[in-house]
């Protein structure tokens, strides 16, 4: 464990390290991590840069035009063929990350605690920032719902990680879910390369979403969408005559649970998959939490399906 | 309207309010819900609500209903159409035309009729019911029971005629009839005109029977040969006409034509025609008559135009139509010399085309008219109309001018009281006349045919005798009449009544009529009941009146000189066509009236008059309801 990382037991500060699990974080490390992929870095780390740099690692050649730094020309090369080329070096970097989580209104449900979706997303958001940074990425963070509420841009180092996980463990539920206008926001920040890691139970329109996450992918960034739901939403509660109400727009609707069950069912269902297939066919990482699940076991495999593997 | 029996039922109507209160207290409570999203529930869910919702209203409504439905059953509730509840005092009009002689089953419409009226007697109280009858004329019968009672014995045979005036009158000056009750089968020709009544009073008209179909026999003719009836036949079936003498069937006849002949009842003096089958209206498909014996009469003829072409022939129309009725025989002379001397031997004579009467021949005529002859004179191209207005101006029925060239077309229906339904308007519709001789009618003439002003035909009596002036030829010279089908019915109908009917004792009569004997011994029997008769002094001498015929049949009347035989028929005319008065009809002839067709009068008219139970219709009502309660309970 790096140095200066916050302790992992809740006791030593509550409000800190509430959503730091340690048997989570033992459990992921044990099993080692690393992003299939290329990222850029703004240091030299543990991936592979899609910059050709000046680094111990020969890459290629490529036929020298003016105004390369001579340096790297290959002269062996050249005596044999006479002809100039100068040699490219794969550079090491780091990985950016931007953890986005949704704070939305319906991201507080269920209200049992251990199982409330904002919980589980807050607990997702601090493991994968706590691990990221330990193992030396440059990661940053914001909370959205309508808007963009927070955003901490990605840095590297402990300092940051105190700061995300203080920032994390802020979140509070609140607004209806916009996750376009969050991602639009963001998106001047973005110079570099960026992993975006969307943490939200995408209970909004998604084709807008789907259309801005198409945009970041065009623009070289990466997106793993982990989505938060709970069993509840899946089926509906048993029980006949229900009042329903929104939690982001507080809308009510007089309900016979058994009348629509079916219905219900079968419309949420064919969002859902809706949704996977989309960002699947996009090349994004995708997994689907259930918050009903054991959490020791359901993150670290649902971080393997997105797409990072763990060696 | 509705009435209830037992209002107090009513008391119970708050029970309505236990559905409602069941359905308020048995509402689902609603479980507040927090869920993150209602984006795929509100479609359906607004749906499903919505159905819910109308669900349980119309569940609600159903159940408030029957229990609503429950206590009106228990109050009894009846439909009233009467409109003044509060009754009165009514007069009843009763129908006693021979349409209502029409049979149901075991039951004639007027016995039906005399049954409702019985059912309004016993509502209204017998006292304050007032009964008349009315088909030619409205009477005053009698007041509640005794009406009942003289009903009982009345077989109605008249013959309905319009009386609106009078039943207007007897209901308008009649304040205190609070409800008039109009009990007819509404024969087409029962009422023309509405019928004003005070404000406070109501109409109420009650229809029996239904439109049926009736042929009837409408006349006979007697011939030598034997007897032609005239028969109105309706729909399709097929009729004989069969003779009877007594009770035995002399002979019969299939009815093909309007017409129809019966060969071999010669000398046949008393009988009855029968059209068989029989249908709505019996009575009118039987013809009695009673006849004199007769022998073939001559008609001596003054041809003054003799041609060998028979159509230019003055006479041949006119032998045409004397050949076919073998009771006149028609003797043709062209010289006027033996004409005038021989014409003392004839009772009926007929002037064609006369050239120039002399004062001689004029007085000859004169004379003999003034004895009883009979002379139809049709003037000609040759006639000398001068002559005519110089010599005859006394027994001449008009003036007449020479030859006028004025077309003429269509003539009047002939309205003289010898011809009977059998010369119709029509017959004569196509009349013709290029020329024709203006005649200015006498004032004790009579106009008969008319085209247009202008008199075709005047008659005047003369003396004993008569005298016929056309004023168009008999040929086809300047006009068709000789070829018109009334002319031929005309000609024989008019020496019929003149020849016969008019001087001898009359045998033949209608229901309703009065026959009146010049000998004072006479005495009528109807089926060996005699019949009172009363003296009465006619034209300064006393004779002996029967009272109106009530029943069709024979009458046999007794006299010094031996037994006559009457023969009484029903009076034909628009009654035997039972068409009736549509509805909207009535509505338009009895203001505001309420109008049932009765069936069965004596369930019917008590529940008009009380009120109809609608008791049962509520339990089917209930029943359904319970029904539609449990489809819509496993609903929900």
């Amino acid at each position: 464990m790096p140095k200066n990382l916050p302790a992992l037991s809740p006791e030593a500060d509550p409000l800190k390290n509430l959503y730091l699990k340690p048997e989570i974080i033992a459990r992921v490390e044990r099993l080692g991590y690393s992003r299939r992929g290329i990222f850029e870095g703004n240091i030299s780390g543990k991936y592979h840069s899609p910059f050709r740099g000046y680094s111990s690692d020969f890459h290629a050649f490529r036929p020298y035009t003016q105004g390369d730094d001579l340096r790297y020309l290959d002269w062996k090369v050249y005596g044999r063929t006479e002809k100039f080329f100068i040699k490219q070096f794969e550079e090491e970097t780091n990985m950016r990350v931007i953890i986005a989580l949704d704070c939305s209104a319906s991201m507080n449900f269920p209200k049992e605690f251990e199982k409330n979706k904002l919980y589980w997303a807050k607990t997702l958001a601090s493991t994968l920032a706590y691990i990221l940074i330990k193992r030396g990425d440059s990661v940053g963070f914001l909370s959205f719902s309508e808007r963009l509420i927070s955003f901490i841009p990605d840095a590297r180092g402990s300092k940051y990680l105190t700061k995300i996980l203080s920032e994390i463990a802020k979140v509070e539920s609140s607004g209806k879910t916009k996750i376009f206008n969050s991602l639009n926001d963001i998106g001047p920040f973005l110079k570099r390369r960026t992993l975006i890691i969307l943490i939200s139970d995408l209970l909004s329109d998604f084709l807008p979403v789907s259309k801005v996450i198409r945009s970041f992918l065009k623009q070289k960034h990466r997106f793993v969408v982990l989505q938060v739901l709970s069993s509840l939403e899946f089926s509906l509660p048993q029980g006949e005559a229900f009042v329903f109400v929104d939690m982001e727009t507080q809308e009510r609707v007089r309900i016979d649970v058994e009348k629509v069950r079916t219905y219900y069912k079968k419309e949420f269902e064919k969002f859902n998959h809706g949704i996977e297939g989309n960002l699947k066919s996009s090349g994004v990482g995708f997994f689907r939490f259930n918050t009903h699940k054991p959490m020791i076991r359901e993150i670290p495999l649902g971080l393997i399906k997105a797409g990072f593997t763990f060696r | 309207m509705f009435k209830f029996l037992n209002p107090s039922a009513f008391y119970f109507l708050p029970l309505i309010t236990i559905p409602i209160l069941i359905h308020l207290l048995t509402r689902k409570k609603a479980i507040v819900y927090f869920f993150p999203t209602i984006l795929f529930l509100k479609k359906q869910a607004l749906l499903k609500t919505r159905q819910f919702k109308l669900l349980n209203i119309l569940l609600l409504i159903l159940r408030t209903l029957i229990v609503l439905l429950f206590v009106l059953f228990f109050a009894k509730p009846s439909v009233v159409f009467l409109k003044k509840t509060e009754k009165g005092k009514c007069a009843i009009f009763l129908d006693i035309s021979y349409s209502m002689n029409m049979r149901s089953l075991e039951t004639s419409l007027f016995k039906d009729a005399v049954k409702g009226a019985s059912e309004i007697g016993k509502i209204f109280g017998f006292e304050n019911t007032n009964v008349f009858t009315f088909a030619k004329k409205v009477s005053f019968l009698a007041k509640g029971n005794q009406a009942f009672k003289i009903l009982e014995k009345t077989t109605p045979v008249e013959v309905s005629q319009p009386c609106e005036d009078e039943i207007e009158k007897i209901v308008l000056e009649n304040r205190n009839f609070t409800h008039i009750f109009i009990l007819s089968d509404f024969c087409k020709n029962t009422f023309k005109r509405s019928i004003k009544k005070n404000p406070e009073q109501e109409f109420f008209c009650f229809k029996f029977g239904e439109k049926e179909k009736n042929s009837h026999i409408k006349s006979i003719k007697i011939h030598k040969e034997g007897i032609s009836a005239i028969t109105q036949i309706q729909g399709n079936k097929n009729f004989a006409l069969e003779v009877y003498l007594s009770a035995r069937k002399i002979n019969q006849a299939a009815v093909v034509d309007e017409e129809t002949f019966l060969y071999g009842v010669k000398n046949v003096k008393k009988g009855k025609l029968e059209l068989s089958p029989t249908d709505a209206l019996k009575e009118d498909n039987i013809f009695y008559f009673s006849l004199p014996e007769r022998t073939s009469i001559k008609v001596f003829c003054f041809n003054g135009d003799y041609s060998l072409n028979p159509i230019k022939n003055e006479t041949y129309f006119l032998r045409k139509i004397f050949d076919q009725f073998s009771l006149y025989e028609l003797e043709e002379e062209t010289q006027e010399k033996i004409f005038f001397k021989n014409l003392k031997k004839y009772r009926v004579c007929i002037f064609t085309n006369p050239h120039k009467l002399n004062q001689k021949y004029a007085q000859i005529l004169r004379n003999w008219i003034l004895r009883g002859g009979i002379v139809f004179i049709f003037p000609g191209e040759r006639t000398d109309v001068d002559s005519l207005n110089n010599f005859c101006p006394d027994f001449l029925p008009s003036y007449i001018y020479p030859l006028k060239e004025k077309s003429l077309k269509g003539m009047d229906l002939p309205s003289s009281f010898w011809l009977g339904d059998e010369v119709r308007g029509e017959f004569f519709e196509k009349f013709k006349a290029e020329k024709f001789f203006p005649v200015l009618k006498k004032e004790n003439s009579l106009s008969i045919l008319k085209s247009k002003k202008e008199d075709i035909l005047v008659f005047q009596k003369f003396g004993e005798g008569f005298v016929f002036l056309f004023s168009v030829p008999a040929d086809l010279d300047f006009s068709n009449l000789a070829i018109l089908s009334g002319f031929p019915v005309f000609l024989l109908k008019t020496l019929d009544y003149f020849l016969w009917e008019r001087k001898e004792f009359k045998r033949n009569y209608f229901i309703g009529d009065v026959a009146k004997f010049k000998s004072l011994s006479s005495k009528l029997f109807f089926k060996g009941h005699p019949i009172p008769l009363s003296q009465e002094e006619e034209n300064g001498a006393l004779i002996l009146k029967a009272p109106p015929f009530a029943n069709t049949g024979f009458y046999t009347v007794k006299t010094k000189d031996g037994e006559k035989v009457i023969a009484v028929n029903l009076r034909r005319g628009s009654e035997n066509n039972l068409e009736r008065l549509s509805d909207s009809e009535i509505k338009k002839i009895f203001d505001d009236a309420g109008i049932f067709k009765i069936k069965n009068p004596a369930d019917e008219i008590p529940v008009i008059l009380s009120g109809k139970p609608v008791g049962k219709y509520i339990i089917i009502l209930i029943l359904l309801f319970l029904i539609a309660e449990v489809i819509l309970a496993n609903k929900l």
